[in-house]
């Protein structure tokens, strides 16, 4: 019996660990453009059956395992919420206000997605995102292209020496019925997994598509007060977990002195 | 006197019973909807009439004693707190959100909610949350709009409502892990009268720190003082077989 309390303790522990890791990653996410904000999802853990029937009134049952067994992680949900716009005056900074990311392609092949929109000029004069990975569909400047401009609609607009302008290409957006099902690689990057679901495809600024806003990035959606108060919660909870823990080994010392 | 040290040892499994509860209780402190369970002890007395009425076989009266009672669920509500979060929903009011499951409907008040591939609404860990008209599929859409009363909608157009249901404020229930609860004797629920549903939000757990705390210590004290009880009792036994039948010398 008391083993089970010790080990609903560790759980606790564990739990606000967990929990702990992803305000931590939040804060440090603070500046990352195009970073939405994660919680920690903690469930109660199932007590193991019961010994002795679910008959009468439960304050009368004895049965040793009702108690649940503590806690764990149960998921981790994210915010997509958009974040503060923030006025950088690159012309390859963009912002997409509304729904949508960006599609990009991974050095191995695979396609990736991105809020990020801090595009670049690779050595080919490709665009790429800030970590490298190439804009799907490849939009190349030429070399001689005096300024770059990118419209709403997602249109990469060149001028040209001779003061002509030539359209370079169009961004497209893709979205996800469940944009939490989109695993998080680093880099600010996100690859889907089975739960995000069919991503339909899409030109900024159509219906169900943001629009695309140069010169500007979305900032983290990180709320700091609000992370530095479950901060505050969880380093609580986690020092008057082990106070209980101590509480319980002296218990336990206490019984095993009880033969002296 | 015997009977004095089961006494005393009946204290100490008691405190370190509800401790284990205690330890469930902080362990969930940061678990959304998580409603604490509240323990209590009985004499035996009273608890031994409940057995007698089961048919249960008396072992002998031990009046004395004191037993841990089953934890009772306090369902009183838990702070919110705002997370901004579309497709986080609390509920103020004594309401459940329904929840699907193979062995009959489940009731959770953890809003945490999310989709799966094809829109269709769950909970975190993936349980089906009920509408009025079953399972709720959102549209893609921008925005995404959960009224007071339920209402689910998407860019305006109304999708569903969310099911909310209210118990008998007397009805027991099974904790069955991922934050569901289930009701015992598998009552049915009445619509929901006095709940409101708030987007954006989470109902925190109902565990207060400090209070559990405090339990803690106090269990602790209790569970000291009937081990000193048993050690007292002990060395009195000891003497009573040394000394009083000591032989005069």
């Amino acid at each position: 019996m008391p083993w089970a309390a010790l080990r609903a303790a560790a759980t606790g522990l564990e739990a606000q660990q967990r929990n702990l890791e992803v305000i931590a990653n939040n804060l440090a996410n603070l500046q990352t453009p195009g970073y939405k904000s994660q919680r920690a999802v903690l469930a109660d853990l199932r007590p193991s059956p019961e010994v002795l029937g679910a008959e009468g009134p439960a304050r009368f049952q004895l049965a040793l395992a009702e108690v649940g067994r503590g806690a764990g992680l149960a998921a981790v949900v994210a915010n997509h919420a958009a974040g503060p716009l923030v006025s950088t005056a690159r012309p390859l900074d963009v912002a997409i206000a509304g729904e949508g990311f960006l599609v990009v392609t991974l050095p191995d092949g695979r396609t990736a997605y991105t809020r990020d929109g801090a595009l670049q000029r690779d050595g080919q004069g490709r665009l790429v995102t800030s970590s490298g990975a190439l804009v799907t569909p490849q939009i190349t400047v030429p070399p001689d292209a005096t300024a770059l401009h990118i419209d709403r609609d997602g249109r990469v607009l060149a001028q040209l020496p001779g003061g002509g302008q030539r359209e370079l290409g169009r961004l497209q957006l893709a979205r996800f019925p469940n944009p939490d099902g989109l695993e998080r690689v680093g880099q600010n990057l996100l690859v889907p997994t089975g739960a995000a679901g069919a991503p339909a495809v899409g030109a900024p600024g159509e219906a169900g598509f943001g629009a695309l806003l140069a010169r500007q990035l979305e900032g983290a959606n990180v709320q700091v007060a609000d992370e530095l108060v479950r901060l505050v919660q969880a380093q609580r909870a986690y020092s008057v977990g082990t106070h209980q823990l101590r509480a319980l080994d002296e218990m336990l010392q206490e019984a095993s002195d009880l033969r002296r | 006197m015997i009977r004095g040290l089961y006494t005393a040892v009946s204290g100490m499994v008691a405190a370190m019973r509800r401790m284990e509860v205690a330890t469930n209780n902080l362990a969930n402190v940061q678990t959304p909807g998580y409603k604490q369970d509240r323990t209590a002890s009985a004499t035996f007395g009273e608890q031994f009439q409940f057995q007698l009425a089961r048919q249960l076989e008396a072992r002998g009266p031990l009046a004395l004693a004191t037993l841990a009672l089953g934890p009772q669920l306090d369902l009183s509500q838990g702070p919110l707190q705002r997370t901004g979060r579309a497709l986080d929903v609390a509920l103020q009011g004594p309401g459940f959100l329904v929840l699907d499951s193979p062995g009959g409907p489940r009731y959770t008040r953890d809003g945490s909610l999310t989709v799966t591939a094809d829109g269709t609404l769950v909970t975190s860990t993936g349980a089906v949350v009920q509408g009025e008209t079953g399972p709720l599929v959102l549209p893609p859409g921008d925005a995404l709009a959960i009224d007071p009363d339920g209402t689910v909608r998407v860019d305006e157009a109304v999708v569903g409502r969310l099911q909310i249901v209210e118990f008998d404020p007397a009805q027991e229930f099974e904790r069955v892990g991922n934050n569901e609860l289930v009701p015992r004797g598998g009552t049915a629920p009445q619509p929901a009268t006095a709940t409101t549903v708030l987007q954006g939000y989470i109902e925190q757990s109902n565990v207060d720190l400090t209070g559990v705390l405090t339990t803690t210590l106090a269990l602790q004290r209790a569970y000291t003082a009937n081990q000193r009880a048993v050690q007292q009792q002990d060395e009195l036994l000891a003497r009573a077989a040394t000394e009083i039948a000591r032989p005069p010398s």
